[in-house]
C-alpha cells in the first residue's frame, strides 16, 4: 500500500464521483444556495485542500461527502455506488463503513476513555469486545496515543484529543478521511504535529480531504481545491512540501 | 450489497445507561421516585396481606374445611341486623339431637359452647383458660388430635362426668417439666371443681402470636354445669362426605325451621355458617384492600411513567450532541432508538428495585413488631418488576424515538 507520489495517475480507482451536486437551504423567503452544480473527482490516495472564505460552501461540501446530509440535486459516487438518495439508516451504515470525520471541534463523548471514543464506530458496526479492543488499540498506536488509552477527553490537550478523533476516524479502516478545519482549534505547533500525522496516513495509502483557511497547511496537500459562493473555482495540483521536523513519534 | 449490522448488546446499553445514571445520582433518584413508591407499596402491602391470610386460613380451618357451624347469631353486618337477632331461640342438646337424628347427610354433630375459667393443680394456678363444652362426636369433627390419652366415652358426655382433655400448652403448665403421658389421670381443679384428665391435645402451634394450645375440653353437660345452661349452643357439623356440604347444610337448614316451626314466609332464626363464608367474607375484605393497592400503584406508576418520559426527553435534549457524534460515526435509528429505551428502562428497573428493597424492609420491621408471619410473595416481586419493565417501555418509547430521530449535523451544531 505504499504507492508513494502519487497525482493524477490514470489508472488510480476513483473514489468521489461529483455531478452537479447542490445544496440549498429554504430558509422560507431566502434560498441559500450553499453549494452549487459542483463537480469534483476524488482518486483513490489523493491529498486535497479545500480552501474557501468563510461561508463558501465547504463544510455543507464535507457534510455532503460525509454522508451526513443528503443533496439537495446531483449525483455523488462514493466507491462507484451512488449514495445521494440512500435512506438514514442506509446513510448510516455508509457513515459507519465507508468515511471517518474529522471535526474542528474534536466531538468526543466527554465522559469516555479515549479507548471506548475510538470503540464508537466498532461498537455500532457490531463487532465484539475483543476485536473492539484490540482495533481502537491499534488506532491509537498509529496516533501515537496509546498510552492515553484510559484518559478522559478533558485529560488530555487540544492536539491529543484531535488525535483520539483521528484515531476514531481510521479504525473502521475507512474508504476516505474526511477532515473540517481539523486544525481550527489548535495553536500552530499542535497544527503542525496533526497534518505530520495526515501526511503520513497519506503516505501509508489513505485518501485524505482536508478543509484548511490556512495556506500553510494547504501546502501539504498535493491538490488544492477552492471555493467561493458554493461554487469550485480553482483546482490544481501541486508539489507538496514534505513534512521536514520529526516532531511526534 | 453489506452483511446487515447486529443491534448494540445489551450489556452495552446497560452500561451506557448505568453510566449516565451514576452520573446523575439525584435527578435518577427523583426521576424514579413514583416507581419506588408503587412497588414498595405493592411488596408491602401484599407481604402483609399474605401474613394475615396464612393466619387466618390456619384459624378458619381449625375445624377441618368440610364442618360447618349451625349457630344461634350469624354474621351481622348492621346494628338493626343484630338487634333483630336478639330475640331468637337458643339452641339446645335437645336441638342437636334432634338433628342428629333426623338427618340423613350428617357424619357427625358436635354440641358446644366456649367459656373461660381459673384452673389449678397443686400450686399451679392459670386464671382464664378458655374452657370448651363438647359432645361425644367431637372426637370425630377434631382435626388436632391427641397426643396422649382418648376423647370422651358416649357415657361420659350422657352423664356429664368430671373429665377433662388439655390443650398442649396448659398441660405443659401445669405439671412443667414432665411429659404429656404424665398428665393422664391427674385431677384438676376448675372453678373449684375436681376434673380427671384423660386426654392431651397435639399442639395446633400460635396463630397472629397468640398460643392455640392454651384451652381445655369438658364434655357439654358439665359446661353447662359449671357455667349454666342459658346460654345458646353452638353445633359443628361435618357431613357425610366433604361433597355434600352444600347438601348437608340446606338439610339442616330445613330441619331447623322444622323443629323451630317456622312457616314458609319466615326468616331463619338461626344461622349456618360453612368456614367458606368467613372466608368469603375474609376474601371479599382483602379484595377491596388489594383494589385500593391497584388504583394506588396505577397512579403512582402512571405519574412516575410522565416523569420518567420527561425527564429522559430533558436527558435527550442534554445530550443532544453525544447523539449527533453516535450517529455521526454511524448509529443507526434502532440504535439510538434501543440505547434510550433500555436507559429509560433500567432506570425504571433501578426504581423498581430500590422500591422492592423499601417494601421489602418496611414488611420486615412491621413483622417483627407485630404478631404477624413475614411471608415475601414471589410473586409480587415478579409482579412489580414486571410493571416497572412495562412503564419504562412505554413512557421511554417517545424520548428515545425523539432522540433516533435527530438529524447527525443539527445535533452536532446543537450548543
Ligand atoms: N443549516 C443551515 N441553514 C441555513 N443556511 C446554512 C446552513 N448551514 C450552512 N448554511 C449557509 O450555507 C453557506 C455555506 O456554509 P458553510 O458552513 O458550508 O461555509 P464554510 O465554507 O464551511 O464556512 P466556514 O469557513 O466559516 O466554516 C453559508 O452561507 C451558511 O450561512
Ligand atoms: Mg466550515
Amino acid at each position: 500500500m505504499s504507492d508513494e507520489g502519487v497525482g493524477n495517475g490514470d489508472g488510480k480507482r476513483r473514489i468521489i464521483e461529483i455531478r452537479g451536486l447542490s445544496k440549498i437551504y429554504d430558509m422560507g423567503k431566502l434560498k441559500v444556495e450553499a453549494s452549487l452544480d459542483v463537480d469534483l473527482d476524488i482518486e483513490k490516495n489523493e491529498f486535497v485542500a479545500i480552501m474557501g472564505p468563510s461561508g463558501s460552501g465547504k463544510s455543507t461540501l464535507m457534510n455532503l461527502l460525509g454522508c451526513l446530509d443528503t443533496p439537495t440535486r446531483g449525483s455523488y459516487k462514493l466507491n462507484g455506488h451512488e449514495v445521494s438518495h440512500l435512506d438514514d439508516n442506509e446513510l448510516a451504515a455508509v457513515r459507519n463503513e465507508e468515511i471517518g470525520f474529522i471535526f474542528q471541534t474534536f466531538n468526543l463523548l466527554p465522559r469516555a476513555t479515549a479507548l471506548h471514543n475510538v470503540e464508537l464506530p466498532l461498537i455500532y458496526a457490531g463487532c465484539s469486545g475483543r476485536e473492539r479492543r484490540q482495533r481502537a488499540l491499534h488506532a491509537l498506536e498509529i496516533t501515537g496515543l496509546a498510552d492515553r488509552a484510559d484518559h478522559r477527553p478533558n485529560e488530555l490537550s487540544g492536539g491529543e484529543r484531535q488525535r483520539v478523533a483521528i484515531a476514531r476516524a481510521l479504525v473502521n479502516d475507512p474508504a476516505i478521511l474526511l477532515a473540517d478545519e481539523p486544525t481550527g482549534n489548535l495553536d500552530s505547533k499542535t497544527s503542525y504535529e496533526v497534518m505530520e500525522l495526515f501526511i503520513r496516513l497519506h503516505e501509508s495509502g489513505q485518501t485524505v480531504i482536508v478543509v484548511t483557511h490556512e495556506r500553510d497547511i494547504a501546502v501539504y496537500a498535493h491538490r488544492v481545491t477552492r471555493f467561493l459562493d458554493g461554487r469550485i473555482v480553482s483546482d490544481e495540483r501541486q508539489t507538496p512540501k514534505r513534512a521536514a521536523a520529526p516532531a511526534t513519534q | 450489497m453489506k452483511p446487515p449490522r447486529r443491534a448494540v448488546g445489551l450489556s452495552e446499553g446497560v452500561f451506557i445507561a448505568l453510566d449516565a445514571i451514576w452520573a446523575n445520582k439525584l435527578r435518577s433518584f427523583l426521576t424514579v421516585l413514583g416507581n419506588i413508591v408503587a412497588v414498595s407499596s405493592i411488596i408491602l402491602v401484599v407481604t402483609i396481606l399474605q401474613g394475615v391470610n396464612s393466619e387466618v386460613t390456619d384459624l378458619l380451618t381449625g375445624e377441618g374445611a368440610d364442618v360447618y357451624t349451625v349457630r344461634r347469631i350469624g354474621v351481622a353486618f348492621s346494628h338493626e341486623e343484630v338487634m333483630a337477632m336478639r330475640n331468637r331461640p337458643r339452641l339446645t342438646r335437645e336441638d342437636a339431637r334432634f338433628l342428629r337424628r333426623e338427618a340423613s347427610t350428617i357424619a357427625a354433630l358436635s354440641a358446644g359452647r366456649d367459656d373461660s375459667a381459673r384452673i389449678d393443680y397443686g400450686n399451679e394456678s392459670l386464671g382464664r383458660v378458655s374452657v370448651h363444652g363438647r359432645s361425644y362426636e367431637w372426637a370425630l369433627i377434631d382435626s388436632t388430635g391427641l397426643q396422649e390419652g382418648r376423647y370422651f366415652s358416649p357415657l361420659e358426655t350422657e352423664r356429664n362426668r368430671p373429665v377433662v382433655i388439655l390443650g398442649a400448652d396448659i398441660a405443659e403448665q401445669l405439671f412443667p417439666g414432665l411429659p404429656a403421658a404424665s398428665a393422664l389421670g391427674r385431677r384438676i381443679r376448675i372453678d373449684g371443681l375436681h376434673f380427671s384428665v384423660i386426654g392431651v391435645s397435639e399442639s395446633r402451634g400460635s396463630s397472629f402470636g397468640f398460643s392455640q394450645d392454651e384451652f381445655v375440653v369438658v364434655p357439654v353437660g358439665t359446661f353447662q354445669r359449671l357455667f349454666g345452661s342459658r346460654g345458646s349452643l353452638r353445633f359443628s357439623v361435618k357431613p357425610r362426605s366433604p361433597e355434600m356440604v352444600e347438601e348437608s347444610m340446606e338439610e339442616a337448614r330445613m330441619l331447623m325451621r322444622l323443629r323451630h316451626r317456622l312457616r314458609p314466609g319466615d326468616d331463619d332464626d338461626f344461622a349456618i355458617t360453612s368456614s367458606d363464608t368467613f372466608l368469603n367474607l375474609y376474601k371479599q375484605f382483602t379484595a377491596g384492600i388489594y383494589g385500593a393497592l391497584i388504583g394506588i400503584v396505577a397512579m403512582a406508576l402512571v405519574v412516575g411513567g410522565i416523569v420518567i418520559m420527561n425527564i429522559m426527553l430533558m436527558v435527550v435534549t442534554e445530550r443532544t450532541r453525544e447523539i449527533g457524534i453516535r450517529k455521526a460515526v454511524g448509529a443507526t435509528y434502532q440504535q439510538v432508538l434501543w440505547q434510550f429505551l433500555v436507559e429509560a428502562v433500567t432506570m425504571s428497573l433501578l426504581g423498581g428495585l430500590v422500591g422492592i428493597s423499601l417494601g421489602y424492609m418496611a414488611a420486615a420491621g412491621i413483622a417483627s413488631f407485630s404478631p404477624l408471619p413475614f411471608v415475601m410473595a414471589g410473586w409480587s416481586v415478579a409482579a412489580a418488576l414486571a410493571m416497572v419493565l412495562i412503564v419504562g417501555v412505554v413512557f421511554g418509547i417517545y424520548p428515545a424515538s425523539r432522540a433516533a430521530k435527530l438529524d447527525p449535523i443539527a445535533a452536532l451544531r446543537y450548543e
